[in-house]
């Protein structure tokens, strides 16, 4: 999928989670939306994704009829996706490229001033502190430290944790420190850092994307609200009311910030972000089972129907009229009148169309998230068709999943002649095979093209 | 003194006042025991200190000299703090430090003969 499809998909499952937080988010506990946001930044920047009956992708493609592609056939020399860049492509793409690098330079060399700063931090030495950490077990060892560099506490480091508080934090009040410290925690345990990561790498994939902005603040937001929650799970009032109190006298204690882009309270867009917090720990319940439950199937659904493809996408069944055949000069090609009387890998390319492969590994096509590579023959006749490779059994053998098709047998005269080209050098980089098997000849692409016992010559 | 340091930057200087000059790696070797800063830490504060003023640098082997005294930072930290919360006025901070009940009688009989001298 192309960065532009994967934006648009991750758009659509933005917009649905946006609308859920509206509707749901004083009824369900703040982690919901926090699983959902992680949920579009995976889906925003991991290239594969899950075929699902249930997908939106799924039901849309039930309507219309696809439009007719153009097929594409280069030679084995050919680099795949040199089809018809216009400038206009060639610009675009090259204007997000620079969009994207300045971004991630920006979060770059941001996050490396800032962990300049913090690591220039002293050790944490108050009885609160101390106390703090003997009621905590953790696998990997936090690291408490003191800077007069920052107004508000914050945690960095994935693997060696460091808990970082400003030096002007009230440490008398061991209660609010208390729960300074275990605000903290939670964005540890829960790996805060490398999911902050994720929501910047996905913003800096998708930076025209104003709902991918929208995402970032939102999650960013939503990441603190629902560490507050874990906090105050088992809280009571009075208690929340304390937090809350601590939380406005960091507010109050702070001036201009630093570096107010890695600061967590951020007032870009509508309620003020303290407000909100403020508020939702006020008005902060205990979630019962029924909600629980009902939050996961959220999720669940949310991620079958939003988060996944279609399960025709990857597995081209059809080819659909007025298809165009051509080659690389644009040249289209009448179909049975050339001299390609074979078949050769097809792969589909960014805009769903198929060009021939001249790559043929199959384990990296695997990793591409292709299931297997898809195989297009057609003759004289103007018959063809798509057919997948796929894992049939345990041993891992390739084997042929036709689907919609029913090949055409080439006479042994036509197959002659076909192995005679492909020997003498006219039809380079194919190769033979015959599947007895499954009745039909087969000239795949390349000799390695696939394995198995089935494959003779 | 218009030179405002930062407790890390003020850690540095704090090591060259106890143990006199010091090359930068020493000075790494020691925070490294004392705080656990990594090397690239420390030169980095001590390239701040140089460049605010605080430290100056001599060969060889990076040797470091601080250019301010112990009792100027003393000074101007305490004059700031005096100014920022105490009204400028010396006599709030002492009321201050003295309701605080964090000193020992004879700490207080020391700042009342050091008040007594200044005036």
């Amino acid at each position: 999928m192309s960065v532009l499809q994967r934006s648009i998909t991750g758009a659509v499952l933005i917009l649905a989670v946006l609308v859920l937080r509206a509707l749901l988010a004083r009824r369900l506990p703040r982690f919901t939306f926090m699983a959902l946001w992680i949920l579009a930044a995976v889906r925003l920047t991991v290239p594969f994704t899950l075929p699902s009956r249930f997908s939106l992708y799924s039901w849309l493609e039930g309507f219309g009829k696809p439009k007719a592609k153009t097929m594409l056939l280069l030679p084995q020399s050919a680099a795949v996706p040199a089809q018809g860049t216009s400038p206009i492509q060639t610009g675009l793409w090259i204007a997000w490229l620079i969009g994207a690098v300045l971004l991630a330079a920006y979060f770059g060399m941001s996050y490396c001033r800032c962990r300049r700063r913090f690591c220039a931090s002293l050790p944490a030495q108050s009885i609160g502190v101390e106390n703090w950490r003997k009621q905590v077990k953790s696998i990997r060892r936090i690291n408490i430290r003191v800077s007069d560099q920052i107004t508000s506490p914050l945690t960095y480091g994935i693997l060696r944790p460091v808990i970082l508080l400003p030096k002007n934090i009230s440490w008398q009040d061991e209660a609010a420190l208390g729960y300074v410290l275990s605000h903290e925690y939670v964005h540890i345990r829960r790996l805060d850092a490398a999911v902050k990561l994720l929501m910047a790498g996905a913003l800096c994939v998708h930076w025209f994307n104003p709902l991918v902005w929208v995402m970032y603040f939102l999650a960013n937001r939503d990441m603190e609200l629902s560490c507050d929650e874990a906090v105050l799970s088992r809280s009571s009032q009075k208690e929340k009311a304390a937090y809350a109190l601590a939380l406005l006298q960091m507010e109050e204690s702070r001036g201009a910030s630093l570096y107010s882009h890695f600061s967590k309270n951020n007032c870009y867009f509508g309620k003020n972000a303290i407000e909100e917090r403020i508020c939702a720990i006020m008005k902060m319940k205990k979630f019962s089972a029924f909600v629980l439950v009902f939050a996961l199937m959220l999720v669940l659904s949310v991620t079958a129907v939003f988060a996944t493809s279609s399960i025709n996408q990857s597995s081209v069944s059809d080819l659909p009229e007025g298809t165009v055949f051509q080659d690389e000069d644009g040249n289209s090609l009448p179909i049975g009148e050339g001299q390609l009387k074979a078949a050769g890998r097809f792969l589909q390319d960014e805009d769903g169309n198929l060009v021939l492969s001249p790559d043929d590994d199959l384990s990296a096509l695997m990793d591409d998230g292709v299931e297997g590579p898809i195989v297009f023959a057609f003759d004289e006749d103007g018959n063809y068709g798509v057919y997948q490779y796929s894992l049939t059994d345990e041993e891992n053998d390739w084997d042929f999943n036709i689907e919609g098709y029913k090949p055409k047998e080439y006479t042994d005269e036509e197959m002659a002649q076909i192995i005679a080209d492909i020997e003498s050098g006219k039809l380079k980089g194919f190769s033979v095979s015959e599947l007895e098997e499954q009745g039909f000849r087969f000239v795949t692409y390349s000799e390695n093209c696939y394995s198995g016992e089935d494959a003779a010559e | 003194m218009s030179i405002k340091l930062f407790d890390s930057e003020l850690k540095i200087m704090d090591v060259l006042w106890k143990e006199g000059d010091k090359t930068a790696k020493q000075i790494s070797d020691i925070l490294k025991a004392e705080i656990g800063w990594n090397m690239n830490t420390t030169y980095t504060v001590i390239k701040k200190c140089i460049a605010k003023g605080a430290i100056e640098r001599r060969e060889p082997n990076f040797l470091c000299h601080a250019l301010l005294a112990k009792e100027e930072v003393q000074a101007a930290e305490a004059e700031e703090l005096m100014n920022k919360l105490f009204d400028g006025s010396p006599d709030l901070l002492f009321a201050s430090l003295l309701n605080g009940r964090q000193l020992s009688p004879e700490q207080i009989e020391h700042l009342r003969q050091m008040v007594a001298g200044l005036k």
